[in-house]
């Protein structure tokens, strides 16, 4: 197959992969610009929004026990980061996700369906009524 | 339907069954949950060769097997796992019947997409965050290697002729009995 002759079959499959490679690209750009770095971490337990954390305040590094809608979950907190320690979780992705230091970024653990929103300065879903700030 | 397809569809399935549970011990690589998608292969296959109601049947059969084998059926992850092989199913099938300009390699890569997108519609009805949509940048580009991966494999298992000469009504090798 010559070269023009691939072009002219896949030229369709080109602009697919072209696509999605100019806009998944774009939305990488965008997400690795500079933001508020004052960060707010909302945790979620079955849609409930259970707490939220200034993680701008925090001054040390330190651990906090969560109830998962299966099983208990340990989170990491220090300045303006966040992690899930433990979870019960078969897959643990949500674990080997790490310290998550970007506002806009989601840690989710399908299992326990629970999620942690990272924020700038206005926290998530700020109408659900009960929010604690730490 | 005849026994020699009916046998046919249920060892896709089987196959298919087999290819969804080995793929769920493959640690994700980059962005959580992401997979090779070896099981769309069968999937693929199935819809260039029989067409929409055998693949479905045989991706329905896929995702409860596959599901009950891992112990998690009815939950978020077997409806995400269910929403994006249904829309990934629709998408490709669409495709192959509309869109005559592509070949199988964009076919796979638009189906590899709408799973993402499926998957990641069940989470946000679950989680009820929008936010997990910011997921699919990072799961459109794996997107592209897996979709190019199952197409390449099923092109060329289409070159090989295996299935057609499977499918292919073989004369019964028997001689009719002379008068």
């Amino acid at each position: 197959m010559t070269v023009k002759e691939f072009f002219r079959l896949h030229s369709f499959d080109l602009l697919a992969v072209l696509s999605v490679l100019v806009l998944s690209g774009s939305a990488l750009v965008y997400y690795a610009l500079p933001k508020n770095e004052d960060l707010i971490a909302s945790v979620f337990v079955e849609k409930v929004l259970l707490v939220t954390y200034d993680l701008s305040k925090e001054t040390t590094e330190r651990t906090i026990e969560i109830e998962g809608k299966y099983t208990p979950m340990t989170l990491g907190i220090k300045k303006n980061a966040i992690a899930v320690l433990e979870s019960g979780c078969k897959s643990q992705y949500c674990v080997h996700q790490g310290y998550v230091s970007a506002a806009n970024h989601l840690i989710v653990c399908s299992y326990n369906e629970v999620y942690i929103a990272l924020t700038g300065k206005e926290p998530v879903n700020s109408v659900v009524a009960g929010i604690t700030v730490l | 339907m005849s026994v020699r397809k009916m046998t046919l569809l249920a060892m896709m399935m089987a196959l298919a069954v087999a290819l969804g549970y080995a793929e769920s011990f493959i640690p994700s690589f980059w962005v959580p949950g992401t997979k090779p998608g070896l099981a769309n292969m069968v999937i693929l296959l199935c819809l260039v060769k029989f067409g929409f109601f055998e693949a479905l049947f045989v991706n329905l059969g896929r995702v409860l097997l596959v599901g009950a084998l891992s112990g998690t059926v009815f939950q978020m992850g077997f409806y995400m796992s269910a929403a994006g092989a249904l829309l990934s199913l629709l998408v490709m099938w669409v495709g192959i019947r509309y869109l005559k300009k592509l070949t199988l390699y964009g076919v796979s890569l638009l189906g590899a997409l709408a799973h993402d997108a499926g998957q990641l519609l069940v989470g946000w009805a679950f989680l009820g965050n929008p936010g997990v949509f910011y997921y699919f940048p990072y799961m459109a580009l794996v997107s592209l290697a897996t979709g190019f991966f199952v197409a390449f494999v099923v092109t060329r298992l289409e070159k090989t002729g295996i299935l057609k000469k499977i499918l292919s009504e073989e004369k019964p090798n028997v001689k009719p009995a002379k008068p």
